[in-house]
């Protein structure tokens, strides 16, 4: 009876330590290059959107660019050109930060339930990986061209 | 007819029951307090990503205080309520994980509306310690019942 015990209470006994030993699992973040000078940044709660993605391009003080957040996640990797306008769109319940990982490129809280905000993007050509503060799963990459 | 028991293996046997008993409020403890910790460490970014009604930050720092609680109990008295409440605790935090996993429950009364659906490291790490401390405790409360309405397991 007592070794039947003990075998049930050392199989949980190790899957129990088994899971504490796992390899971390969240995503990972893209690579970055030295960070350009702080960008602006404003963060609005109206559900007022916007507008496509770009790439490329040469100077690009009016150009545009979107970030939807769904699921706790940013999706796709995006492009921009320098200096683009990248507006955020939140369209979980919580609310989420777009913060670049290193420095201080660009950091804009947008509220939840299609809360937007949007930042300037840096002027130096390079890969930014940014993440959520509130939720550590969550990562992404932003490209200036 | 009765089977003659040699004193020896009889204390053998008690020694052994005593330290699998000893080792079960261990683990089971060790889960909980594992689960209590993961849920401090998110519990101030989910405050500031979902600060309505009670908030889910708050949320968690009652889930974590309740375990610590849960694995005190079950490691310093080892009592049938002890592991109840334990199971109780450790049942209902992976019942909430799960849920709001694959269910997008608009908030009602304090609770926010806590949908996440996606698994990471914390959140699945928190989600295994509460269903292997709810399985442990589950066994231990089997056992303390086993052993008699006053007696503690591993004492």
């Amino acid at each position: 009876m007592n070794t039947g015990n003990a075998r049930v209470t050392l199989l949980l006994a190790a899957v129990l330590l088994g899971a504490a030993g796992c390899a971390p699992g969240g995503g990972t973040a893209a690579s970055t290059t030295a960070m350009a000078p702080p960008a602006s940044a404003s963060a609005t709660g109206s559900m007022d959107m916007s507008s496509s993605a770009t790439s490329g391009g040469s100077a690009a003080a009016n150009s545009t660019a979107a970030i939807t957040i769904s699921g706790f996640a940013f999706g796709a990797p995006l492009v921009v050109p320098a200096g683009a306008t990248v507006t955020v769109t939140n369209r979980d319940s919580a609310e989420h930060t777009v913060t670049a990982d290193t420095g201080s490129a660009f950091d804009v809280e947008v509220k939840g339930s299609g809360g937007t905000a949007t930042f300037t993007a840096p002027s130096t050509p390079g890969t930014y990986a940014f993440h959520c503060t509130y939720h550590p799963n969550m990562h992404g990459s932003l490209t200036v061209k | 007819m009765s089977v003659p028991i040699r004193r020896g293996a009889l204390a053998r046997g008690r020694g052994r029951g005593r330290g699998l008993d000893l080792a079960l409020r261990a683990l089971t403890a060790v889960a909980l307090l594992t689960d209590a910790g993961i849920h401090i460490h998110l519990a101030p970014g989910y405050q500031a990503g979902l600060p309505q009604g009670i908030g889910q930050g708050n949320l968690f720092l009652l889930e974590a205080g309740v375990a610590a609680l849960a694995a005190l109990a079950v490691l310093l008295r080892g009592s049938r309520a002890a592991y109840a409440f334990a199971l109780l605790v450790a049942l209902s935090a992976f019942a909430a994980v799960v849920f709001y996993r694959y269910v997008d429950l608009p908030a009602f009364g304090p609770f926010p509306a806590m949908y996440e659906p996606v698994w990471y490291f914390e959140k699945t790490a928190s989600a295994v310690a509460e269903g292997a401390g709810a399985v442990l405790a589950a066994i231990g409360l089997a056992r303390a019942r086993r052993a008699g309405p006053a007696r503690r397991v591993g004492r």
